[in-house]
């Protein structure tokens, strides 16, 4: 199996080639061993797609479609692997926050943090302070990633953040805040230890925290 | 009808000469107001926009006497939220921090027809999608001549609505009400309506002819929208608002050829070919764009830029389009009066220079926490002071 092959074709976004290789290496009826290789190889086919995205090569749109190449990808190995193949890096809560229905930036940042191995609680969107307090007791996270497009979004991951200091959860967990209104003026009002406008980079981020 | 408003017709030229890329009197001030209005009131969003007219006039009434400006973009009452109602939930929600939109769910068409959609839009949208997006529309079939009947009405009531606050707008404050109609360019269509970001992300590599194809089928729509609204571009009142949303998620090479295409043969059927005048919401940053850009022709187009370096965009492209914004929203949200007028010189300094510039906020202002009134009050007027040429 050549798994440089995969983590090139996940990188360079070929989803015919992607397929056929894995087509091709569950044809095998392969290992569960063999079987987390590929994994790790689409894994490292991602973090291409990451930098890609930094050097200003792919844009958000590519990051989509990669997601969606590499879920498939997964699935096609689902079979082959047993079902406590769960990330090993650390575990993030993540959701967008109250009063924001958008996902787009969230569900790329979730696929590009499971593919770096991280295991990812995804509560979804529109999710009050209360939710996010209570599944960070819940699992007590390393991290807890909020996001969100609207300017209101704002208000609702200083209320979040405010939510865990009061929960006396704050001094547990690093938190970072994604989406299109989020500065670096923002962040600190927000009282959040990170902020990014970019998965990968988020990523990078949550790696550093973790090592 | 004609304004005698002295106000609005200053106003207007003002705003006029910058749209034809020239050089006004003074800097037209436009921040871009939607639901903050209401809040800053103290009225309910939807006391605002469904209740009563009145209401919504004092909330710009309001507006005007607390800030300088040159005009509106629109009075942020978008959505027939009545009339919507008939059919079920749409894609948009009015919560009571104003409306939302749903992410990622309006995936409403699936990627295998799109020979469908190509072969007929309007039918497949009749008979495919609207059903589909109101499934009370197929599951209570007798019901539906009485829906469509109150529907056309509500419709009318919330046209109405508009133009009885708009006119007064114009006519009481002297305040130019720009946005006289709305385009969605064709290859949003199917990002707004039909496939998503997830389905779109995935159609323009695995479908690109269908996704071209689809975009060229939907054309007419995307300009019969345009121009339907507003009859009368020779009345030199307003501009077809048109907010690019597909854009910067691709590619420049792909945006190139999926979008721009369609946004070329837009400006030339709309503005070149029947003088209208274009507002684009150029939303996120358009710097690895600009030298497309320059293959456009030469219409009338107004550009407000959320991101980027606003010097290095009129440096590149203030030949097409009205360059229009420079106000960060963070600093109105968060800054001092200090910083915010600091930021406001900045503005005057580098952009105003050779005309062809309107102050703006960088993005709408939604919440009432998008900016505290005295910044915003601040920055508009001196701007209004100081921006004279």
């Amino acid at each position: 199996m050549n798994l440089d092959a995969i983590a090139t074709a996940i990188g360079e976004l070929d989803e015919e080639k992607v397929l056929s290789l894995l087509n091709t290496f569950i044809q095998a009826n392969p290992s569960e061993d063999d079987a987390k290789q590929v994994v790790a190889a689409c894994q490292s086919g991602m973090s291409i797609v990451g930098d890609q995205f930094e050097k200003g090569e792919y844009f958000v749109g590519d990051l989509i479609f990669a997601g969606e190449l590499l879920a498939n990808a997964i699935e096609t190995l689902k079979p082959f692997l047993s079902a406590e193949n769960e990330g090993n890096r650390g575990k993030i809560v993540l959701g967008t926050v109250a009063g924001d229905l958008h996902d787009i930036g969230k569900n790329i940042f979730r696929s590009m943090a499971e593919a770096a191995g991280f295991n990812v609680l995804d509560l979804g969107i529109d999710q009050p302070a209360s939710e996010f307090v209570r599944r960070v007791k819940e699992v007590n996270p390393e991290i807890v990633g909020m996001s969100g497009v609207l300017t209101l979004a704002l208000e609702s991951m200083k209320n979040t953040v405010d939510a865990l200091k009061e929960a006396g959860l704050r001094e547990n967990v690093k938190i970072i805040i994604g989406g299109n209104p989020v500065t670096n003026n923002a962040c600190e009002q927000i009282g959040a230890d990170a902020f990014t406008t970019n998965a990968a980079e988020g990523v990078k981020i949550c790696q550093k925290w973790v090592s | 009808m004609t304004n005698i408003n002295p106000l609005y017709q200053e106003k207007l030229t003002r705003l006029n000469t910058a749209f034809k890329r020239g050089t006004p009197d003074r800097v037209p001030v436009l921040p871009i107001i939607e639901t903050f209005g209401p809040y800053h009131a103290g009225v309910s969003v939807e006391d605002a926009y469904v209740k009563d007219p009145n209401i919504l006039f004092q909330v710009y009434n309001k507006i005007n006497e607390e800030f300088y400006l040159d005009g509106i973009l629109e009075n942020g009452n978008v959505f027939p939220l009545k009339m919507l109602s008939n059919f079920g939930e749409g894609l948009y929600t009015l919560t009571d921090k104003g409306f939302v939109i749903k992410g990622s769910h309006g995936q409403t068409m699936m990627p295998d027809e799109y020979e469908q959609l190509i072969a007929n839009p309007f039918n497949f949208f009749v008979n495919v999608i609207i059903p589909r997006k109101f499934p009370v529309l197929k599951n209570d079939i007798e019901g539906n001549l009485g829906r469509l009947k109150k529907a056309v009405g509500e419709m009318m009531e919330f046209l109405h609505y508009n133009a009885v606050v708009d006119g007064r707008i114009e006519n009481e404050l002297g305040l130019p009400v720009l946005a006289k109609g709305l385009a969605i360019l064709s290859p949003d269509m199917l990002l707004d309506y039909l496939r998503d970001f997830v389905g779109v992300s995935s159609d323009i590599r695995r479908k690109p002819q269908e996704f071209y194809a689809a975009c060229e089928a939907l054309f007419i729509s995307s300009m019969e929208m345009a121009i339907g609204a507003y009859t009368t571009p020779e009345d030199n009142k307003g501009v077809i608002f048109v907010p690019l949303h597909l854009p910067t998620f691709l590619k420049p090479k792909d945006f190139e050829k999926f979008y721009f295409p369609f946004m070329s043969k837009f400006v030339d059927e709309v503005s070149v070919k029947r003088g209208y005048k274009i507002f684009f919401f150029m939303e996120n940053n358009w710097m690895p764009y600009l030298d497309i850009l320059q293959g456009l022709p030469d219409g009338d187009m107004i550009g407000l830029f959320e991101h980027g370096d606003l010097k290095k965009i009129k440096d590149s492209i203030g030949n097409k389009f009205c360059i229009v914004g420079g106000m960060p929203i963070d600093l109105l949200r968060l800054g001092t009066v200090e910083k915010c007028l600091d930021k406001a010189k900045e503005c005057l300094q580098l952009y105003a220079p050779g005309g062809n510039y309107i102050f703006s906020t960088d993005k709408n202002l939604v919440s009432l926490n998008d900016a505290k009134p005295e910044n915003l009050a601040a920055v508009c007027q001196y701007i209004h002071e100081n921006g004279k040429y």
